[in-house]
């Protein structure tokens, strides 16, 4: 009698950072319910899915017997890289590097190499399917929701082609643990028997795929789980045979051709994709700017000679380039606060050591095309401090890097979208130095309810711009020629706007100057907006210092501070003291970044506002002078090692 | 848009201004680019290494312009060095590749010696201690500094030619006693007999062994 088969992968899975120690533990406890099951069933066949850096962590006595596990044909490796990478979201040349690595920790630890590739998220781009023949990997596991409707039922390996290149298909069904394993026996006879009719009479494969979550609380009973399902294949063993993939592969021919576009499955057992998903993701704040970053770090990396020195910061970029860290969910993704100041860390700690290893000194500015949206952004750094400016938008700062601290200060979440798939989108997105022109009587309730009217363009217009360079410092001048309305006609109004470094300190110092050039008084209200992120708001250790006072709360209150030359705001979470003086008297209004009415939405946000009033006669100017003084504040707890 | 295709990076490395530039340069950019380079040496900047490298497409008017900038920028006593190997620039700067100065890599540039390197040295010393010294004290200073060395250098040198003087003397010392010994001892021979036959008694004491 002929035997079906079935394809077990059983795929841990970690999506949120934790400290190391924790995973190891988690990751040695799967290892050994691996070795249980192994003993326990001589004759099950298990394909195991894990990135490279999983290995590195295993210890290396449970590490032995899973060799020799390999060796009896017991199991077969899998793999999705060295990390998870987002293979949509990454450079090309990274993901090969990612995937090389990954291999290589493979044959040094487990002495093989893994037989085919899983993307994580079933993030599939079909044109990486040279780069996994090039790693040797002949086949990659998706879930079966990629393939169009009227096939995801066919139990087999398809043969998907792109470009003239091919690779193996095999469409998986996903499980999560610990629910299924009670109804699993009836389910499998399930899917064998709704398959449709075929006129081969092929040998079919239904192919599991297994998520075994590494830091659910109650471990125990999802190893139970896991143990459960084994133990229900293994009484089904003389109607279904479990088999590894590589074995399959051997002995059956393909169901037929099967193009899978460029795709991802966002949540795991979802039928429903969504093929413009990198459209959805663009929509927020920040992961564009995290990959930007990401991007522009590894095109840094690889356009050095000297590889070999390189080798720990790619290693760091494969971490930064993983899924879990853009995806958003619960405990995970770009959302979370903890997660971008994690990349953000990295990606700055590489920043710092390429800047070392150059030998830089009195500060650079670069003029490139940062976010890849065809125009140019202007990034200013020294050692301390990095400022990145869209003068096309507003002339806003959109990434303040404290490099003493390895952070970016204007990482803030944005539950709002952009109405367009962009980066940025001016008047929505929370970055730093929005410069809006509104009435004299609006107050810090009105701007904080948005209860007004933007009177000028220079909040969302292009400036020009000019940049200097001396031995000692930067400077980034802009200007644009605007027009604000006032008395219902629109009149106009230059503003010139400078942001500049000195020498290495951790000072931003800032400018701005508004001319009048018409005969015309004007009279209204210049409100600077500045989101920061902090993380210390959630828990409350975030505060803000006026003279002697010690303002505690920002996420929950609306602060008015009228006529102010100087305030700090210190985080001791991040370790960050903002530090903000200016030339003359200003009010300072602060509230929380997001509104909260919006449910669910982390507070890890403040926004300030700088505002003035400007009354200009006839050909006159207005000035005012300020700086932001980036200094040390002394950490609340010790920085655990997470991964 | 073509006239914004170009990355600029301007940076200071080991005390040099460092401009590199990568991309399509499109002859929109070149106002542009000249505009930002004048701007550097109006602000005092003397050397400027340009590198070009990662510079995808050059339009033929951009070696011209350079040319013009060479001029002014050695007029203030000043140079620009060009850091590329690519093919598409090197075909571009073959007709003025006499005038420029080109280099493969940021290595083969030469660094411009001992001297140089002190006076780099010098600048970052006044820089970070604030101090500031004129020449004619630099010249005093220099002198005595100069002094100095010249008399320890005469110290080791009479101490030298003392040694030479003992040594000599301590050389003739020693022949005179090899001489004598010969001597006594050609005197001792011919007084053995004597002694034989007991004409002279041997007074000198006897030596243990």
């Amino acid at each position: 009698m002929k035997r079906h088969a079935i394809a077990l992968c059983i795929h841990p899975i970690k999506n949120s950072l934790v400290p190391k120690a924790v995973f190891r533990e988690a990751i040695n406890a799967f290892a050994q319910t691996v070795l249980d099951i192994g003993s326990e069933h001589q004759n099950i066949r298990l394909n195991l899915i894990m990135p490279g850096f999983f290995l590195e962590t295993i210890d290396p006595m449970l590490l032995l017997p899973l060799r020799e596990m390999h060796k009896k044909g017991a199991i077969e490796w899998l793999t999705t890289g060295y990390t998870e990478p987002f293979l949509s979201f990454s450079p090309q040349w990274l993901f090969r590097e990612n995937l090389k690595y990954g291999v290589n920790t493979f044959s040094e630890y487990v002495g093989a190499k893994p037989s085919g590739f899983v993307p994580s998220f079933s993030n599939w781009e079909p044109s990486y399917i040279d780069t996994l023949r090039e790693a040797h990997l002949p086949y990659a596991v998706l879930s079966r929701s990629l393939l169009p409707k009227q096939h995801r039922n066919r139990l087999g390996y398809w043969i998907n082609e792109f470009a003239g290149s091919s690779i193996v298909l095999f469409p998986a069904y996903t499980i999560f643990s610990p629910k299924s394993a009670s109804a699993l026996e009836s389910w499998i006879g399930q899917q064998f028997d709704q398959e449709p009719p075929s006129t081969s009479s092929s040998v079919k494969l239904l192919c599991i795929k297994y998520f075994f979550q590494l830091l659910a609380p109650d471990k125990t009973a999802i190893a139970d789980n896991l143990r459960e399902t084994v133990k229900v294949l293994d009484k089904l063993i003389l109607n279904y045979q479990p088999v590894r993939f590589t074995e399959f592969l051997a002995s059956n021919p393909p169901l037929g051709l099967q193009y899978v576009p460029q795709s991802i499955v966002f949540h795991r057992d979802d039928s429903e994709t969504e093929p413009s998903f990198l459209n959805s993701l663009h929509s927020f704040d920040q992961v564009g700017i995290i990959q930007r970053k990401m991007m522009d770090v590894a095109d840094n990396i690889a356009s050095r000679k000297e590889s070999k020195y390189f080798e720990p910061y790619k290693k760091t970029l494969f971490f930064v380039q993983d899924v879990n860290r853009y995806i958003p969910s619960v405990e995970s993704g770009f959302i979370q606060l903890r997660d971008r100041m994690w990349c953000y860390e990295k990606l700055i700690d590489i920043e710092h050591e390429l800047w070392e290893r150059d030998k830089t000194s009195g500060g650079q500015i670069r003029i490139s095309d940062f976010l890849r949206n065809g125009g140019k952004n202007i990034i200013m750094t020294n050692k301390n401090v990095a400022v990145y400016i869209d003068h096309k938008n507003g002339g806003h700062v959109f990434e303040l890097d404290v490099r003493r601290r390895r952070c970016n200060i204007c990482a803030g979440y944005n539950p709002v979208r952009h109405s367009l798939p962009m980066i940025i989108e001016p008047g929505v997105s929370h970055t730093a130095f929005i410069d809006h022109i509104i009435a004299n009587d609006t107050t810090a309730e009105d701007f904080r309810a948005k209860r007004f009217l933007e009177q000028g363009d220079f909040f969302s217009g292009a400036f020009e711009y000019k940049i200097k360079k001396t031995d000692v410092s930067v400077k980034a001048v802009m200007n644009r020629q605007g027009s604000i309305i006032q008395a219902d006609k629109t009149c106009p109004l230059s503003m010139e706007k400078v942001f500049g470094l000195e020498k290495e300190q951790p000072v931003l110092p800032f400018v701005y100057q508004l001319s009048n050039h018409s005969l015309t008084p004007y009279s209204f209200r210049l409100a600077i907006e500045m989101t920061f992120s902090l993380p210390g708001i959630a828990s409350n250790s975030a505060f803000l210092i006026h003279k002697k006072d010690k303002i505690a709360g920002l996420g929950g209150q609306l602060i008015n501070l009228p006529q102010v030359v100087e305030w700090h705001i210190a985080d001791p979470v991040c370790g960050v003291r903002i530090h903000c003086v200016l030339q003359k008297p200003m009010d300072m209004w602060c509230f929380p970044a997001v509104d909260l009415k919006e449910d669910g939405v982390p507070q890890d946000g403040i926004t300030i506002v700088l505002s003035g009033l400007v009354t200009l006669s006839g050909s006159d100017m207005w000035s005012c002078m300020g700086r932001l003084h980036f200094k040390r504040q002394a950490l609340l707890g010790k920085k655990s090692d997470e991964i | 848009m073509r006239s914004e295709a170009l990355d600029i990076t301007l940076t200071s490395r080991k005390g040099t201004m460092w401009l590199i530039l990568s991309g399509p340069f499109h002859a929109e950019q070149v106002p542009g680019m000249r505009e930002k380079i004048v701007g550097l040496i109006d602000d005092g900047t003397r050397k400027i290494i340009i590198d070009m490298e990662n510079i995808t497409d050059i339009d033929e008017t951009v070696p011209a312009m350079f040319l013009s900038l060479l001029n002014v920028v050695r007029g203030k006593g000043g140079d620009l060095l060009f850091v590329f190997r690519n093919d598409a620039l090197t075909k571009s700067f073959s007709p003025f590749k006499s005038l420029f100065s080109i280099y493969a890599d940021e290595k083969a540039i030469p660094t411009g010696g001992l001297f140089s390197l002190w006076r780099k040295r010098g600048k970052v010393l006044s820089r970070k201690t604030g101090m500031r010294i004129s020449r004619p004290i630099a010249i005093v200073l220099l002198v005595t500094l100069f002094g100095w060395i010249l008399t320890l250098f005469l110290i080791i040198n009479m101490q030298h030619q003392r040694i030479r003087q003992q040594e000599m003397e301590i050389r003739t010392t020693n022949e005179w006693k090899r001489a004598a010994t010969i001597e006594m001892q050609k005197l001792r021979e011919r007084i053995k007999p004597l002694e034989q036959l007991g004409i002279v008694k041997d007074n000198a004491p006897k030596q243990g062994p």
